[in-house]
């Protein structure tokens, strides 16, 4: 349609541009797709509860799955050939989209967006990219920990957030109160260091009032007194034999 | 064996030997049986093996696609080693010792990488659409070659089930709803890029040719020779002046001595 960033560009930059996409998407694609869905762990205790949250119960069950399904489809289906099982496809993809961000970082080198003093389509595909995995709740990710040693990755994706999102009053009222919470908590804490040792000593304390008035009550009865019991009915019926 | 396997065992062995004396290159006959998506790899790895100045003899086979390790054609035989598709021979090659891209800096070997993936993406994809995707062209064309050298009744079923694979390769990909016109289109900007790119220089990157202009002859090439019905792609690609006299060098300089389809 001929708007948009792309169209200012001499038309070798645009060749590029075209080019670096069909990498992205065809090495580091899969490796994204797999950390966020396929990956058991982060499947389970990040991106599931995540999108349920957002979905609403029921369509949560209906919604995640499906995109689990699509999202191996995606990565798995180009790749399934003979004789390759799927912790090699795990290792191929994860080590292409390594070898993918290796050359981003290269053909970034110092400059501010890829192609000079003004962003392209490409950067906002590789901050689409790489913003939710180094801003994301995935932490623990290979990876992540990847792209973080690309300090120069990482400043491109921090220098777009701040020029193209800039936290809005309400964002930044957010946060202040989310430090506030914070800063209690951890006053709390300090008020009260045997909070812990407080809580066992009040259950044994509420446990053994209990036993107290459970035997007290009659409820329970202590073993002794049932074997005195039985000796005395034994001698009364040798007694009655005798007799 | 996968790239990453074979990495792996080379680093192991270390590489004895730079080059076997023997190496084969398996491929499917070319008259009968060969298809589009396979004639441009097949003609990509030849070219780059005659560009590093490698000899190999080339084994025409009907089972090529059955004996290869990853179930594409082209693959190498190089003594112990066999290695299926493009880019692991490319870097089974560059392992040996013979990389086209040495002298290249890291960007641009970053852009070679980056042509490399559009191109096998874009042009590959769009060969496999053409020759699956197309009912008159599959009908006509494709699937009776495939099944050409097997008895009945595999020379139906085997045409069916691998264009079956095709078609959800496709799917995951999102290439198979598009439509023929959104096809013809990708290829058309696909080779406007290598055309922007190209420029007037003798090669991709300068004066000595890379592993890129290998890929891209294949490609090109197999799409300007090949006779299609309902389609003409060549006429498409004919527009692009200097990717038409780029493929007439490449094709004279290395392939005058042989005659290939």
């Amino acid at each position: 349609q001929n708007c948009g960033n792309d169209v200012s560009m001499s038309r070798k930059i645009q060749a590029d541009n075209k080019a670096y996409i069909c990498l992205l998407e065809e090495k580091l694609k899969p490796a994204f797709l797999h950390s966020w869905w396929l990956d058991a762990n982060a499947y389970t205790e990040t991106t599931r509860p995540l999108f349920a949250k957002a979905s609403g119960f029921p369509l949560s069950l209906y919604v995640t799955k499906k995109m689990q399904s699509s999202a191996s489809d995606a990565v798995y289906t180009p790749l399934q050939k003979q004789d390759i099982t799927e912790q090699e496809i795990d290792k191929l993809i994860y080590k292409d989209a390594k070898e993918c961000i290796n050359h981003l970082s290269n053909k970034l080198g110092d400059q501010d967006f890829f192609f000079g003093d003004s962003p392209t389509s490409l950067d906002a595909m590789v901050f689409g990219y790489i913003a939710p995995l180094i801003k994301g709740p995935l932490i623990s990710c290979q990876l992540v920990k990847h792209i973080n040693g690309f300090s120069n990755l990482c400043n491109h994706t921090n220098r777009i957030l701040s020029r193209f999102f800039p936290p809005t009053p309400e964002d930044m009222e957010r946060q202040r109160q989310k430090e506030k919470e914070k800063n209690e908590a951890m006053k709390n804490d300090l008020d009260f260091p045997n909070k812990t040792r407080n809580m066992v000593l009040a259950g044994v304390f509420a446990l053994s009032a209990m036993m107290a008035f459970a035997y007290s009550s009659g409820a329970v009865r202590i073993q002794d007194t049932n074997n005195d019991m039985n000796i005395y009915d034994l001698d009364e019926d040798t007694e009655e034999d005798m007799s | 064996m996968t790239s990453l396997v074979g990495n792996v065992i080379q680093a192991e062995i270390g590489a004895p030997e730079r080059w076997p004396n023997n190496v084969k290159l398996y491929e499917p006959y070319q008259a009968e049986q060969i298809i589009l998506p396979d004639h441009a790899n097949c003609l990509g790895v030849r070219t780059f093996l005659k560009m590093c100045n490698l000899p190999f003899t080339r084994e025409l086979r009907i089972n090529a696609e059955e004996m290869s390790p990853s179930g594409s054609v082209p693959f190498l035989q190089a003594g112990v080693f066999l290695v299926a598709e493009f880019d692991p021979i490319v870097a089974f090659v560059g392992l040996r010792g013979f990389q086209l891209s040495q002298d290249l800096s890291e960007t641009e070997k970053s852009d070679l990488r980056a042509y490399c993936s559009m191109v096998s993406r874009i042009l590959g994809n769009a060969e496999k659409y053409l020759s699956w995707m197309m009912d008159t062209i599959a009908v006509e064309v494709t699937q009776p070659r495939v099944g050409a050298v097997h008895p009945w009744p595999l020379n139906w079923m085997i045409p069916m089930m691998k264009k079956f694979e095709v078609k959800s390769q496709l799917k995951s990909l999102g290439w198979a709803n598009k439509t023929l016109e959104e096809v013809l289109n990708e290829i058309k900007s696909c080779c406007q890029a290598l055309s922007e790119r190209l420029e007037q220089q003798k090669y991709f990157f300068g004066d000595q040719p890379t592993e890129l202009d290998a890929l891209v002859f294949g490609h090109l090439f197999s799409l300007l020779t090949i006779q299609l019905p309902a389609v003409d792609i060549a006429a498409d690609i004919k527009e692009f002046v200097n990717l038409t006299e780029f493929c007439q060098r490449i094709e004279s300089k290395y392939f005058k001595e042989k005659e290939d389809d």
